[in-house]
């Protein structure tokens, strides 16, 4: 109610399967975004972070649960009346080789949302689209250029001033660095950074990379076979981690010195989405696992901040 | 701010798209066999559009009849020989050429009008509409053409606008399955859902992100097709299911022509040889556009 610009309580998406089972990609997600804050979320691949950010712009339909965009749920609106909502949430996607239609140039693409939402065209937007491009650090010599013509970095500078044309509030970056060349990546995440100030955007940041996320977010969500298992603020996370997942997370990424042994690596595999073992998901490769973790699941609980979804925390 | 309110010119907002034009038609260039099918299309085309000028004797495509000029090989007078109406084979065979041009736009029109949107909104849609059209599709893909095509020819009639309803009715489905593959996997690309987290209609979609995206192996096929459309639309004439003599149409000569061999072999050779070069020739240009414009693809 007060404050938060995205509210997500219930959210899953789940898919039927071949011979009836139910693949749970998504299986009750809580978020909240208040304005101007920058969430990260973070978690191994499969584990429903990119089904998460499609659901909450609205891109694929949920199967249950709470979208609250701006205090109005979104979760069962149609395309007509979501339209108009989408000028504020807009997504920035990993893959910006594929995120640019090949068949037209930069001025085009940047200008599709102007023409869609039928803010401006012509002369009008040939100017907004250049200030966009000025806002990216491009040149005004790049407008009729294709994709094809321009490095990894440039694309997905042309995707943000894609997504920053309609001056939206709530931003979702899907793994916005992970395809790009590492020295790119790192000029990529600064002009994040810098933007989110400037323009006072809500970010909500998904990525496997805990490095990343903690040089770009306040706040971290640790996701596990489709559920938030850990959340809050990115210091408290990567000072006392009180999940095993996110510790075994933290953990895989630290340098290991030759002074001290390496924390012991998860062992096995994220199980199926579709067989989540009962009781807490994570059970079956966590290193202190007890009896009750078997029967039980746990909720996400704790104080107002650092919540943990694990009965030993 | 001041911005300068101009609108970008013509040249400035089409360059990159004619510097590619131009490595397109570099590139095409240097490929000596797509020269020559490039050649042959477009001797093809300029016969069939200046065919009644270079024809010496246009009447005679009409069926006039000569007696005293009766199976003549071929000389000076008659470079092609005359047929057994006494008529100027070269002249009979440059006018076909025309009809040969129509019937082979005609089909590939129609199959392009009526398998694109199927195809298209197959792949794109997905689900039941997928189903059904594609369901239909491969009903039509598994009876051979060319059989299907003479049974609803039998059925209409025999005549050369029948012939080419029973093809283009017969031709659609292979544009279906190229057409749905293509959206099939376009539907998923991130700057489709980019568009749709614009608010982009679907109608938008398909029309902006997904059509020109398929337009390279719909060309490509288009002008394979046109060969073989010619050569199916002759095969019809041929069995005598198509033109009718005296009309001039290749398949029907050749038809005609087929009791006159071998002594007055000319008489069934010249309109072959039209046949083969235009087939060679769209064949040719075919395989070249695709080379530039569809790299990727599986050299058939």
């Amino acid at each position: 109610m007060s404050g938060a610009l995205l509210e997500v309580r219930g959210l899953a998406k789940r898919y039927a399967q071949k011979g009836g089972r139910v693949l749970r990609a998504v299986d009750g997600v809580d978020l909240r975004l208040t304005a101007g804050e920058s969430l990260g979320l973070v978690g191994e691949s499969g584990c429903g972070k990119s089904t998460v950010a499609r659901l909450v712009l609205r891109l694929i339909p949920p199967s249950g649960g709470e979208i609250r965009f701006q205090g109005r749920d979104i979760a069962s609106l149609g395309e007509d009346a979501l339209r108009p909502l989408r000028r504020d949430m807009q997504i920035i996607f990993q893959n910006p080789h594929s995120a640019l239609n090949p068949r037209r140039t930069v001025f085009a693409s940047v200008a599709e949302p102007l023409v869609v939402q039928g803010t401006s065209r012509g002369t009008e937007a040939q100017a907004r689209v250049t200030e966009l491009l000025r806002q990216v650090g491009l040149p005004e010599s790049f407008l009729w250029r294709f994709p094809h013509e321009l490095s990894g970095g440039q694309k997905q500078r042309v995707c943000i001033a894609r997504a920053l044309a309609l001056a939206p509030k709530l931003l979702v970056l899907d793994e916005p660095t992970s395809a790009l060349d590492v020295s790119v990546q790192a000029q990529i995440l600064d002009f994040l950074q810098e933007l989110r100030g400037s323009l006072g955007l809500t970010y909500l940041f998904i990525s496997h990379n805990l490095a990343v996320v903690r040089q770009v977010c306040d706040r971290v969500a640790v996701m596990y076979l489709g559920r938030i298992v850990e959340e809050g603020p990115v210091e408290t996370i990567f000072a006392a981690p009180r999940h095993p997942y996110t510790r075994a997370l933290i953990g895989s990424v630290l340098p290991p010195r030759p002074s001290c042994l390496p924390e012991a690596a998860l062992a096995g595999d994220v199980p199926n989405a579709a067989e989540i073992p009962p009781g807490c998901r994570f059970a079956p490769r966590c290193p202190i696992r007890m009896e009750r973790c078997l029967g039980d699941d746990p909720a996400l609980a704790g104080d107002g901040s650092h919540r943990v979804a694990c009965w030993a925390a | 701010m001041s911005l300068a309110l101009r609108r970008a010119s013509f040249a400035e907002r089409h360059a990159a798209s004619l510097r590619q034009l131009r490595f397109f038609a570099w590139s095409f260039g240097r490929s000596p066999s797509s020269m020559l099918g490039l050649a042959i299309v477009l001797g093809f085309l300029l016969v069939a559009a200046f065919g009644p000028w270079i024809a010496p004797y246009p009447l005679d495509a009409e069926g006039a009849m000569n007696l005293g000029n009766r199976l003549k090989p071929p000389a000076a007078a008659h470079w092609f020989g005359t047929d057994e109406m006494g008529n100027d084979l070269f002249s009979r065979v440059v006018l076909a050429t025309r009809t040969s041009l129509w019937v082979g736009l005609t089909i590939v029109g129609m199959a392009t009008v009526i398998g694109v949107p199927l195809g298209i909104a197959a792949g794109y849609f997905g689900g039941v509409a997928r189903a059904v059209i594609m369901r239909v599709t491969d009903v039509f893909l598994s009876v051979p053409g060319i059989v299907l095509a003479l049974a609803i020819v039998a059925a209409l009639g025999p005549g050369i606008l029948n012939g080419i309803i029973a093809l283009s009715i017969v031709w659609w489905p292979g544009y279906v399955r190229l057409v749905e593959a293509k959206a099939l996997a376009l539907r998923n690309e991130p700057f489709v859902e980019a568009a749709r987290a614009v608010g982009a209609s679907n109608l938008r979609i398909l029309a902006v992100h997904i059509l020109p995206n398929c337009t390279s192996p719909i060309i490509v096929k288009a002008s394979m097709d046109m060969g073989l459309a010619i050569l199916a639309a002759a095969s019809l004439g041929f069995i005598g299911l198509g033109a009718k003599p005296p009309a001039p149409e290749w398949g029907a000569m050749i038809s005609v022509a087929r009791t006159y061999m071998p002594n007055w072999w000319w008489y069934a050779v010249f309109p072959g040889l039209a046949i083969y070069l235009t087939v060679l020739g769209f064949n040719l240009f075919g395989d070249g556009l695709r080379d530039i414009l569809d790299p990727k693809s599986n050299r058939g």
